[in-house]
């Protein structure tokens, strides 16, 4: 990015228009009151990024800033004028500033992101893969797959969801988290069982509505759905599997918590535990005698006890 | 109408806020303008400001929280350049503010409105001060007799709520009680080198005060301060007794008049004060 012919200069605060390709398209009226009265005190410490077009400015970094002053009567801001960039290069600053700072809200990330896709295409002559969006916009993979999953949710969960982030941050129920750890599983569910799903839109609104009532207590059990779809693996009978999963996605009280506890977690427990010995025997055998000392030697005979009680009780 | 700070949520409530307005304070829905200056003298942008029929600006900033700090310089601008505006806060009938007692407070202390909206309808739930009226210094009443008490507290109340025309009419009353029995009590006790030849109750009070200048015997009062220089301060306010109240016809006139009224009201107290102070030695 080249800066080196930036400008700082007051300028009116009538004469800044937005950036279109600002992804950021919620401001939350506590945060921007917050930041309202820190500038009515502290006036504009830090000042905003534009580039001229014609008479006016754009907005590179600052729009909080700028509403703020605004709003605040203020005639001039301060502004770092820069060089105007060309359509790709002002939408990936636009990501590449806001990356570094607090956390975004994916959404209004991921509805850029077509575009990004677009002029990546058109500079690259083909279509742009994964690490070429990250690199191009300063996404890391996983955010970048977590706006993908929020992108191809149908539109009225999209709505949904915008409507939620307006809200203070602390009143947000149905957020992006939320949606974003339902769909995962469900994609899991889809993948072993899709016969379960053929009506997907009525599991989510099911799914929702548990959440809501607090039957759901918190979007990482949805985590435990996936496991529990994926139960053949630790040789859970297949119509335990189905008839579990079709409890939690009826329209009923059933927990999702509460089925994985009674019916999966002791097999999956049992995995785990024996993967944890495997890797102990990994490193008992290859212990060299040198290396045992009083305490690791008081610990071998700990486990020796234990695991002859545990085999003495199971007969 | 667009917003540039109000967020998407609150768009609803100020469109509302201002339907409600129009309806029932006559103004019509073009009048109203978004988040602008209201004058140059004032620098924050209320979400919505309208000009009243009766020469006010009526400005309405909405939230969901019943008052924000970031009106402080706003109302204190008003109120030091005598700008003549009501202003409300406008918040959602669902709005659960955290801070409601201390902001209700905050609210009243500084002259503000506010409004309640709702889909179902809108109400006032406090009525603002004009804030080129709210700045008055208010009356230390514990400096006046007993008996006149009542009627400054009703003359302050008045000005604060609209009418300082009256509310100056009313501290004036107050003076020319006070004079008229302070001369009818001089002729009684021959305080007067020579009586007046005309009702002390009947003729101008100018007249009677013009006549205390001239023949009061401060010394034989005991009141040496009730000079004839004082007498002229008292005779200074006279002509704003008979003040009639015009309606201002402008923004501009209002703000000038607003001024001047409270210029003139909280001289008319200073005066009522030294003369209280003054006569003291006389139990009128």
């Amino acid at each position: 990015m080249d800066n080196l012919s930036a400008e700082l200069k007051e300028i009116r605060v009538e004469l800044i228009d937005r950036n279109p390709e600002n992804p950021r398209i919620l401001f939350r009226q506590d945060e921007l009151e917050e930041l309202l009265n820190s500038i009515r005190v502290y006036g504009v410490q830090v000042p905003i990024a534009v580039y001229k077009a014609g008479r006016r400015y754009v907005l590179i970094d600052g729009e909080r800033r700028w509403r703020c002053s605004k709003k605040l009567g203020r005639e001039t801001v301060p502004a770092l004028i820069q060089t105007a960039p060309d359509p790709l290069r002002n939408l990936l600053l636009m990501f590449n500033i806001h990356s570094l700072r607090e956390q975004w809200d994916l959404l209004t990330i991921a509805m850029k992101l077509p575009r990004v896709v677009l002029l990546l295409s058109g500079e690259l002559g083909r279509e742009p893969k994964e690490h070429d969006i990250c690199e191009r916009t300063g996404l890391s993979r996983a955010v970048l797959r977590r706006c993908k999953l929020l992108i191809e949710l149908p539109q009225q969960y999209k709505d949904q969801i915008l409507e939620e982030l307006h809200k203070p941050k602390a009143q947000q129920r149905l957020t992006e988290d939320f949606f974003i750890e339902m769909e995962r599983s469900l994609k899991t569910v889809w993948g072993v069982f899709p016969q379960l799903l053929r009506n997907k839109d009525e599991v989510r609104r099911v799914l929702i509505k548990k959440y809501q009532g607090n039957v759901i207590k918190n979007v990482v059990h949805f985590r435990l759905l996936a496991k529990i779809a994926r139960a053949s693996k630790v040789e859970v009978d297949e119509s335990v599997i189905i008839s579990s999963l079709s409890e939690v996605l009826g329209d009923n009280h059933v927990d999702i918590e509460r089925v994985y506890e009674e019916r999966f977690s002791s097999a999956y427990n049992e995995r785990d535990l024996v993967s944890r010995i495997s890797t102990v025997l990994d490193a008992l055998s290859r212990l060299v005698p040198d290396e045992v000392d009083d305490e690791l030697r008081q610990e071998l005979h700990k486990l020796v006890r234990q695991a002859s009680q545990v085999l003495e009780d199971a007969g | 109408m667009i917003f540039t700070f109000l967020s998407p949520p609150l768009h609803p409530v100020a469109e509302l806020a201002r339907d409600f307005f129009a309806d029932s304070w006559g103004l019509s829905a073009s009048r109203f303008r978004s988040e602008v200056r209201i004058d140059q003298k004032a620098e924050y942008c209320p979400t919505l400001s309208a000009e009243t029929n009766d020469n006010h600006i009526l400005c309405v900033d909405v939230s969901d929280k019943i008052y924000t700090p970031s009106l402080d310089d706003f109302v204190l601008q008003c109120m030091n350049n005598h700008l003549p505006v009501k202003l409300f806060v406008a918040v959602p009938r669902d709005a659960a503010d955290p801070d409601y007692r201390a902001n209700m407070r905050k609210l009243c202390d500084r002259g503000v409105g506010l409004l309640e909206v709702g889909d179902t309808g809108s109400r006032i739930i406090r009525q603002p001060l004009s804030l080129s009226l709210a700045t008055l210094t208010p009356i230390d009443l514990t400096k006046f007799p007993l008996k006149y008490r009542e009627d400054l507290q009703r003359a302050e109340q008045l000005f604060r709520d609209g009418d300082p025309v009256k509310g100056c009419a009313n501290v004036l009353d107050v003076i020319e009680a006070r004079t008229r029995a302070l001369a009818k009590c001089a002729v009684k006790k021959g305080w007067f080198r020579q009586n007046p030849a005309f009702d002390l109750d009947k003729h101008s009070w100018a007249s009677v005060l013009k006549f205390m200048q001239t023949h009061f015997d401060q010394t034989a009062a005991k009141c040496p301060a009730l000079t004839d220089i004082f007498i002229a301060q008292l005779i200074g306010v006279t002509p704003h007794r008979n003040e009639v109240s015009h309606p201002p016809k402008d923004v501009r006139s209002r703000t000038r008049r607003d001024a001047q009224l409270r210029t003139n009201f909280e001289h008319a107290i200073n005066v009522l004060t030294d003369f209280v102070d003054h006569t003291r030695a006389v139990r009128l």
